[in-house]
């Protein structure tokens, strides 16, 4: 087989490009903690993921934040159990957990909010971007999303809970950008005449609009990755009637 | 190595697994990258974590190991591929490590590489920069070797239009 004219450029690109990727001194304890069938380790195959899917399952998400928290817990003695030591070595991977192993003033967060201003019941195409400077991608046990969006204010704090799986969910190294919708409406809702809780009567299967007036909008997390940036203020207007 | 030795079966006892993960796994790191994985170091070492639970091997667990490293990286790709469909807006902004790559020397020839589909990459980081046989590649990618030639065939053409077309 002739050589191709460009092999030999192909080769010097690839023996240079490989020279970018290294090894972290704690791979063989990430190695042997995967063989040892630590579930946290392993990516999930089949677990829905992303943030329709948690837009879909919405009404689920709430009910299953009970058991969700004891997920939580059981998750954050699993990575305890792997040994970090919470060093930052370059190129190294790190499993955020209950306490992180980095610095969290090593990676900021900041929500960008396309309007200050929303009808009730309407939606809000809402960005996260987080800025990771510890070196190395942050892996974090979690389900669907790391973060979530919610509207609170001085009467009304919302319920916020995730979807029960297992997911490895990455935080790549530099700054990454998360598409975080949140709507003016409660976030949970029952059937009528409820008789407990904070508990509202659901419009259509769906969680109804919250009153309008003045609100924050708050960042919540699966995991502590990030130190929570400051709410911003929303007005949230009445619904438009006709 | 000794023939004796490459035809014994390895047992992965601790200190043999060891002494692979020293030998192989930086390699492995660097097959992932290449392959354009998100996360080099958890693919690799996942793919050794495999090779401790499958037990007695071969005398060379190499081939194991790539075939698996291909394998997970591919399957990461389809992965990201479904969520970036169901989240359009996803991770707009490239990473550092993207940006260096766009930075290095070779940017142009590691970004046509990446945009190749993953098989036709597969063979070419295989053949180009393992440097192995095409009946290497064909076990390691699980194909016949007249597939492999073919992959490598397109894969260069494909990459010689696309330098082509920046220059």
């Amino acid at each position: 087989m002739n050589n191709h004219p460009i092999e030999g450029e192909l080769r010097d690109a690839l023996a240079a490009h490989a020279q970018k990727f290294s090894a972290s001194p704690d791979a063989w304890q990430h190695v042997q903690a995967k063989n040892a069938g630590l579930s946290g380790h392993r990516r999930a195959r089949s677990a829905p993921s992303g943030a329709g899917w948690l837009a879909r399952h919405r009404a689920f998400v709430v009910p299953a934040a009970a058991a969700a928290a004891v997920a939580a817990v059981a998750l954050g003695a699993t990575a305890v159990a792997h040994g970090f030591s919470g060093t930052t070595q370059p190129g190294a991977t790190a499993y955020a957990s209950a306490k992180p192993g980095y610095s969290p003033a090593l990676v900021s967060v900041q929500v960008k909010l396309p309007a200050r201003t929303m009808a009730a019941g309407s939606s809000m195409p809402a960005q996260i971007i987080v800025d990771n400077k510890t070196g190395h991608a942050i892996h974090v046990n979690g389900c669907g999303s790391l973060f979530q969006l919610a509207l609170e204010s001085d009467t009304y704090h919302p319920e916020v809970g995730w979807p029960l799986c297992l997911q490895i969910l990455t935080i790549a190294i530099g700054k990454s950008t998360y598409p975080v919708p949140f709507t003016a409406s409660y976030l949970n809702c029952g059937p009528a005449a409820p008789g407990h809780g904070t508990t509202h009567v659901c419009v259509h299967g769906r969680p109804p609009a919250l009153p309008a007036g003045e609100y924050r909008v708050v960042l919540f997390q699966s995991h502590h990755v990030v130190s929570a940036p400051a709410p911003i203020p929303v007005t949230v207007t009445p619904v438009r009637s006709g | 190595m000794t023939s004796q030795q490459a035809s014994a079966p390895f047992s992965p006892a601790a200190d043999d697994m060891a002494a692979v993960f020293r030998a192989r796994y930086l390699e492995m790191v660097r097959l992932a990258g290449l392959l354009g994985a998100d996360d080099p170091e958890d693919i690799a070492q996942e793919a050794f974590a495999r090779l401790m639970r499958k037990g007695a091997l071969d005398a060379d667990p190499a081939p194991y190991l790539r075939a698996i490293v291909c394998n997970l990286t591919r399957n990461r790709h389809r992965h990201l591929r479904v969520i970036r469909e169901k989240i359009p807006r996803a991770v707009a902004e490239p990473s550092s490590e993207q940006a260096a790559i766009v930075r290095e020397d070779h940017a142009e020839v590691i970004a046509a590489l990446a945009a190749l589909p993953a098989r036709r990459r597969e063979a070419i980081v295989l053949r180009f920069w393992l440097d192995l046989s095409e009946r290497e590649i064909a076990t390691t990618m699980g194909i016949s070797p007249g597939t492999v030639k073919s992959q490598l065939s397109r894969g260069l053409a494909a990459l010689a239009r696309a330098l082509e077309a920046k220059a």
